[in-house]
Protein backbone atom coordinates (compact mmCIF):
# COMPACT_ATOMS: atom_id res chain seq x y z
CA UNK A 1 0.00 0.00 0.00
CA UNK A 2 1.27 3.60 -0.71
CA UNK A 3 1.30 6.12 2.21
CA UNK A 4 -1.26 8.06 0.87
CA UNK A 5 -3.54 5.23 0.90
CA UNK A 6 -2.52 3.75 4.63
CA UNK A 7 -3.09 7.45 5.64
CA UNK A 8 -6.60 7.74 4.63
CA UNK A 9 -7.31 4.18 6.38
CA UNK A 10 -5.77 6.22 9.63
CA UNK A 11 -7.83 9.06 8.53
CA UNK A 12 -11.03 6.62 8.09
CA UNK A 13 -10.57 4.96 11.96
CA UNK A 14 -11.06 8.63 13.21
CA UNK A 15 -13.98 9.53 11.30
CA UNK A 16 -12.47 11.68 9.68
CA UNK A 17 -13.03 10.96 5.92
CA UNK A 18 -16.66 12.26 4.43
CA UNK A 19 -18.86 11.02 1.94
CA UNK A 20 -18.67 9.83 -0.76
CA UNK A 21 -15.21 8.94 -0.07
CA UNK A 22 -16.45 7.40 3.12
CA UNK A 23 -18.00 4.48 1.91
CA UNK A 24 -15.97 3.97 -1.01
CA UNK A 25 -13.02 3.45 1.51
CA UNK A 26 -15.60 0.96 3.20
CA UNK A 27 -16.33 -1.07 0.35
CA UNK A 28 -12.61 -1.24 -0.25
CA UNK A 29 -11.99 -2.15 2.99
CA UNK A 30 -14.25 -4.81 3.17
CA UNK A 31 -12.62 -6.09 -0.23
CA UNK A 32 -9.09 -5.99 -0.08
CA UNK A 33 -7.46 -8.12 3.29
CA UNK A 34 -4.36 -5.76 2.54
CA UNK A 35 -6.80 -3.08 3.43
CA UNK A 36 -8.18 -4.47 6.04
CA UNK A 37 -5.18 -5.51 7.77
CA UNK A 38 -4.18 -2.05 7.86
CA UNK A 39 -7.02 -0.73 9.28
CA UNK A 40 -7.05 -3.30 11.95
CA UNK A 41 -3.56 -1.89 12.83
CA UNK A 42 -4.46 1.07 13.43
CA UNK A 43 -7.25 -0.16 15.66
CA UNK A 44 -5.10 -1.87 17.25
CA UNK A 45 -2.55 1.04 17.94
CA UNK A 46 -5.59 3.24 19.32
CA UNK A 47 -6.51 0.41 21.22
CA UNK A 48 -3.67 0.10 23.17
CA UNK A 49 -3.24 3.81 23.73
CA UNK A 50 -6.97 3.82 24.97
CA UNK A 51 -6.14 0.61 27.54
CA UNK A 52 -3.04 2.71 29.24
CA UNK A 53 -4.15 3.02 32.79
CA UNK A 54 -4.69 6.72 33.50
CA UNK A 55 -3.29 7.60 36.97
CA UNK A 56 -5.79 9.31 39.98
CA UNK A 57 -5.21 12.87 39.13
CA UNK A 58 -7.57 13.33 42.06
CA UNK A 59 -4.81 14.26 44.85
CA UNK A 60 -3.13 16.31 42.32
CA UNK A 61 -6.26 18.37 41.35
CA UNK A 62 -6.44 19.20 44.73
CA UNK A 63 -3.06 20.13 45.97
CA UNK A 64 -2.80 22.10 42.52
CA UNK A 65 -6.33 24.22 43.82
CA UNK A 66 -5.21 24.75 46.90
CA UNK A 67 -1.32 26.32 45.89
CA UNK A 68 -3.69 28.57 43.22
CA UNK A 69 -5.92 29.62 45.99
CA UNK A 70 -2.92 30.45 48.08
CA UNK A 71 -1.04 32.58 45.77
CA UNK A 72 -3.74 34.37 44.47
CA UNK A 73 -6.00 35.84 47.26
CA UNK A 74 -6.23 35.53 51.30
CA UNK A 75 -8.55 33.29 52.33
CA UNK A 76 -12.12 34.54 52.80
CA UNK A 77 -12.65 34.48 56.71
CA UNK A 78 -9.55 36.72 56.55
CA UNK A 79 -10.45 38.70 53.45
CA UNK A 80 -13.32 40.04 55.55
CA UNK A 81 -11.78 40.77 58.37
CA UNK A 82 -9.61 43.11 57.13
CA UNK A 83 -12.42 44.41 55.63
CA UNK A 84 -13.98 45.08 58.60
CA UNK A 85 -11.01 47.03 60.08
CA UNK A 86 -10.87 49.52 57.39
CA UNK A 87 -14.28 50.56 57.81
CA UNK A 88 -13.95 50.91 61.67
CA UNK A 89 -11.15 53.21 60.58
CA UNK A 90 -13.18 55.08 58.62
CA UNK A 91 -16.00 55.27 60.59
CA UNK A 92 -13.69 56.43 63.67
CA UNK A 93 -12.06 59.11 61.02
CA UNK A 94 -15.67 60.21 60.00
CA UNK A 95 -16.90 60.41 63.27
CA UNK A 96 -13.88 63.04 64.15
CA UNK A 97 -13.98 65.06 61.40
CA UNK A 98 -17.80 65.69 61.97
CA UNK A 99 -17.12 66.41 65.69
CA UNK A 100 -14.10 68.71 64.69
CA UNK A 101 -16.17 70.58 62.72
CA UNK A 102 -19.11 71.02 64.86
CA UNK A 103 -16.55 71.99 67.71
CA UNK A 104 -15.01 74.63 64.99
CA UNK A 105 -18.37 76.01 64.01
CA UNK A 106 -19.48 76.39 67.84
CA UNK A 107 -15.87 78.47 68.38
CA UNK A 108 -16.19 80.97 65.49
CA UNK A 109 -20.09 81.71 65.62
CA UNK A 110 -21.10 84.61 66.96
CA UNK A 111 -22.77 84.70 70.28
CA UNK A 112 -25.99 86.41 69.39
CA UNK A 113 -28.76 84.69 67.74
CA UNK A 114 -30.02 86.96 64.76
CA UNK A 115 -32.93 89.66 65.41
CA UNK A 116 -36.26 87.92 64.80
CA UNK A 117 -37.38 91.43 63.15
CA UNK A 118 -34.41 91.17 60.71
CA UNK A 119 -34.94 87.54 59.87
CA UNK A 120 -38.85 88.45 58.97
CA UNK A 121 -37.70 90.67 56.62
CA UNK A 122 -34.66 89.20 55.18
CA UNK A 123 -35.37 85.67 54.17
CA UNK A 124 -38.32 85.98 52.86
CA UNK A 125 -36.80 88.55 50.62
CA UNK A 126 -34.15 86.64 49.81
CA UNK A 127 -36.90 84.48 48.79
CA UNK A 128 -38.29 86.44 46.40
CA UNK A 129 -42.14 86.43 48.62
CA UNK A 130 -44.28 89.45 49.59
CA UNK A 131 -45.74 88.89 52.63
CA UNK A 132 -48.90 89.70 53.86
CA UNK A 133 -49.95 90.92 57.17
CA UNK A 134 -50.93 87.53 58.51
CA UNK A 135 -48.17 85.81 56.69
CA UNK A 136 -45.69 87.86 58.57
CA UNK A 137 -47.67 87.34 61.58
CA UNK A 138 -47.21 83.75 61.35
CA UNK A 139 -43.60 83.57 60.44
CA UNK A 140 -43.23 85.73 63.37
CA UNK A 141 -44.74 83.59 65.60
CA UNK A 142 -43.03 80.35 64.15
CA UNK A 143 -39.50 81.93 64.68
CA UNK A 144 -40.18 83.05 68.36
CA UNK A 145 -41.69 79.38 69.16
CA UNK A 146 -39.67 77.50 72.43
CA UNK A 147 -37.60 74.94 71.37
CA UNK A 148 -37.16 72.38 73.11
CA UNK B 1 -12.07 25.92 47.60
CA UNK B 2 -10.80 27.79 44.86
CA UNK B 3 -13.96 30.34 44.02
CA UNK B 4 -16.51 28.48 46.11
CA UNK B 5 -18.55 29.81 49.35
CA UNK B 6 -17.81 33.62 48.18
CA UNK B 7 -13.83 32.46 48.44
CA UNK B 8 -10.85 34.67 47.15
CA UNK B 9 -10.71 33.49 43.50
CA UNK B 10 -13.23 35.51 40.97
CA UNK B 11 -16.27 34.27 39.68
CA UNK B 12 -15.61 31.54 37.03
CA UNK B 13 -11.94 31.02 37.93
CA UNK B 14 -13.27 27.73 39.56
CA UNK B 15 -15.58 26.56 37.15
CA UNK B 16 -12.43 26.73 34.57
CA UNK B 17 -10.35 24.99 36.62
CA UNK B 18 -13.32 22.25 37.32
CA UNK B 19 -13.81 21.71 33.54
CA UNK B 20 -10.46 22.21 31.84
CA UNK B 21 -7.88 20.56 34.36
CA UNK B 22 -8.20 17.43 34.05
CA UNK B 23 -7.71 17.72 30.27
CA UNK B 24 -4.58 19.56 30.80
CA UNK B 25 -3.58 16.94 33.49
CA UNK B 26 -4.13 13.97 30.52
CA UNK B 27 -2.69 15.74 27.70
CA UNK B 28 0.44 17.22 29.91
CA UNK B 29 0.93 14.02 31.43
CA UNK B 30 0.80 12.01 27.84
CA UNK B 31 3.12 14.52 26.34
CA UNK B 32 5.67 14.32 29.68
CA UNK B 33 5.15 10.38 31.04
CA UNK B 34 5.48 12.64 34.18
CA UNK B 35 2.81 13.11 36.96
CA UNK B 36 5.09 16.21 38.75
CA UNK B 37 5.56 17.73 35.31
CA UNK B 38 1.59 17.39 34.86
CA UNK B 39 1.44 18.90 38.39
CA UNK B 40 3.71 21.96 37.47
CA UNK B 41 2.27 22.71 34.10
CA UNK B 42 -0.97 22.95 35.07
CA UNK B 43 -0.49 24.85 37.96
CA UNK B 44 1.71 27.21 35.71
CA UNK B 45 -1.10 27.11 33.04
CA UNK B 46 -4.01 28.45 35.22
CA UNK B 47 -2.11 31.05 36.67
CA UNK B 48 -1.30 32.25 33.48
CA UNK B 49 -5.08 32.11 32.81
CA UNK B 50 -5.95 34.08 35.70
CA UNK B 51 -3.21 37.05 35.40
CA UNK B 52 -4.69 37.47 31.82
CA UNK B 53 -8.57 36.05 32.28
CA UNK B 54 -9.71 39.49 31.49
CA UNK B 55 -9.11 39.50 27.86
CA UNK B 56 -9.30 36.19 27.33
CA UNK B 57 -12.18 34.25 25.58
CA UNK B 58 -14.73 32.50 27.79
CA UNK B 59 -16.28 29.87 25.95
CA UNK B 60 -14.40 27.16 23.65
CA UNK B 61 -11.34 29.36 22.71
CA UNK B 62 -10.24 29.61 26.39
CA UNK B 63 -10.16 25.90 26.14
CA UNK B 64 -7.39 25.98 23.12
CA UNK B 65 -5.99 28.83 24.62
CA UNK B 66 -4.92 27.01 28.07
CA UNK B 67 -3.78 23.82 25.96
CA UNK B 68 -1.51 25.94 23.67
CA UNK B 69 -0.02 27.38 26.84
CA UNK B 70 0.07 24.13 28.49
CA UNK B 71 1.98 22.36 24.95
CA UNK B 72 4.17 25.67 25.38
CA UNK B 73 5.29 25.24 29.15
CA UNK B 74 5.73 21.59 27.90
CA UNK B 75 8.26 22.62 25.26
CA UNK B 76 10.15 24.67 27.75
CA UNK B 77 10.02 21.83 30.50
CA UNK B 78 11.45 19.45 28.24
CA UNK B 79 14.50 21.63 27.12
CA UNK B 80 14.73 22.35 30.89
CA UNK B 81 15.23 18.79 31.48
CA UNK B 82 17.34 18.24 28.01
CA UNK B 83 19.56 20.92 29.12
CA UNK B 84 19.67 19.98 33.61
CA UNK B 85 20.71 15.94 31.99
CA UNK B 86 23.48 17.19 29.55
CA UNK B 87 24.88 19.27 32.42
CA UNK B 88 25.33 15.85 34.48
CA UNK B 89 26.51 13.84 31.92
CA UNK B 90 29.23 16.75 31.62
CA UNK B 91 30.15 16.27 35.42
CA UNK B 92 30.10 12.76 35.67
CA UNK B 93 31.99 12.47 32.14
CA UNK B 94 29.41 10.54 30.29
CA UNK B 95 28.51 11.12 26.54
CA UNK B 96 25.06 11.98 25.36
CA UNK B 97 22.77 9.79 24.01
CA UNK B 98 22.46 10.30 20.68
CA UNK B 99 19.51 7.53 19.37
CA UNK B 100 16.30 5.84 19.89
CA UNK B 101 18.54 3.45 22.54
CA UNK B 102 19.40 6.89 24.19
CA UNK B 103 16.00 8.42 23.97
CA UNK B 104 14.98 4.73 26.15
CA UNK B 105 17.77 5.49 28.45
CA UNK B 106 16.28 8.71 28.68
CA UNK B 107 13.10 6.80 29.79
CA UNK B 108 15.13 5.20 32.57
CA UNK B 109 14.90 8.07 35.15
CA UNK B 110 11.63 8.45 34.26
CA UNK B 111 8.10 7.69 36.54
CA UNK B 112 7.77 3.70 36.25
CA UNK B 113 5.55 3.56 32.90
CA UNK B 114 4.20 1.46 31.01
CA UNK B 115 5.11 0.48 27.25
CA UNK B 116 2.94 2.35 25.46
CA UNK B 117 3.63 5.33 27.28
CA UNK B 118 6.89 4.72 26.68
CA UNK B 119 6.47 4.51 22.88
CA UNK B 120 4.86 7.65 23.18
CA UNK B 121 7.69 9.31 24.67
CA UNK B 122 10.05 8.34 21.83
CA UNK B 123 8.47 9.83 19.32
CA UNK B 124 9.03 13.46 18.06
CA UNK B 125 7.30 16.14 19.57
CA UNK B 126 5.24 17.18 16.46
CA UNK B 127 3.94 13.82 16.22
CA UNK B 128 3.57 12.98 19.70
CA UNK B 129 1.28 16.01 20.17
CA UNK B 130 -1.40 15.46 17.19
CA UNK B 131 -1.79 11.82 18.47
CA UNK B 132 -1.94 12.64 22.49
CA UNK B 133 -4.75 15.86 21.14
CA UNK B 134 -6.61 13.25 19.23
CA UNK B 135 -6.71 9.75 21.40
CA UNK B 136 -6.27 11.77 24.85
CA UNK B 137 -8.27 14.46 24.16
CA UNK B 138 -10.84 13.10 21.83
CA UNK B 139 -10.65 16.66 18.89
CA UNK B 140 -11.02 16.62 15.60
CA UNK B 141 -8.31 17.41 13.19
CA UNK B 142 -9.66 21.02 12.40
CA UNK B 143 -9.47 21.59 16.31
CA UNK B 144 -6.15 19.87 16.73
CA UNK B 145 -5.07 22.33 13.35
CA UNK B 146 -6.28 24.80 14.49
CA UNK B 147 -4.63 24.92 18.42
CA UNK B 148 -1.10 23.98 16.75
CA UNK B 149 -1.69 26.37 13.96
CA UNK B 150 -1.43 24.16 11.10
CA UNK B 151 -3.52 22.67 8.59
CA UNK B 152 -5.83 19.97 8.81
CA UNK B 153 -4.30 18.04 5.88
CA UNK B 154 -0.96 18.30 8.22
CA UNK B 155 -2.53 17.12 11.36
CA UNK B 156 -4.05 14.47 8.89
CA UNK B 157 0.04 13.33 8.34
CA UNK B 158 0.93 13.85 11.27
CA UNK B 159 -1.59 11.51 12.97
CA UNK B 160 -1.19 8.77 10.26
CA UNK B 161 3.06 9.04 10.97
CA UNK B 162 2.51 8.84 14.60
CA UNK B 163 0.50 5.65 14.26
CA UNK B 164 2.81 4.03 12.14
CA UNK B 165 6.23 4.82 14.52
CA UNK B 166 3.73 3.74 17.47
CA UNK B 167 3.04 0.15 15.99
CA UNK B 168 6.60 -0.14 14.57
CA UNK B 169 7.83 0.36 18.55
CA UNK B 170 5.04 -1.87 19.85
CA UNK B 171 4.96 -4.70 17.40
CA UNK B 172 5.79 -7.00 20.33
CA UNK B 173 2.86 -6.08 22.21
CA UNK B 174 0.31 -4.84 19.85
Amino acid sequence: MKDIERMLVSAHEDGEVESPWKQRLEKRLADDPVWAAEAALHRRVKAALAADPEPDWAPARERVREALTARHALPPVARRAHLTWISVAAAALLVLAAGGGFWLGRQSAPTGAPDVAEVQVQVPKAMGLKLSGEGQLLMASTLQRPTH
Amino acid sequence: MVGEGGGPVPQGFSQVYEAWSPLLFRIVYRMTGRREAAEEIVQEAFIKYYERRDVLPTDEGLKFWLIRVARNLTLNYEKRRGRERRALERVFHEPAPRSDKGALEKLTDAESVGDVQKALLLLPENLRTVLVLKEYAGFAYAEIGKMMNITEGNVKVRVFRARARLAQLLKEVL
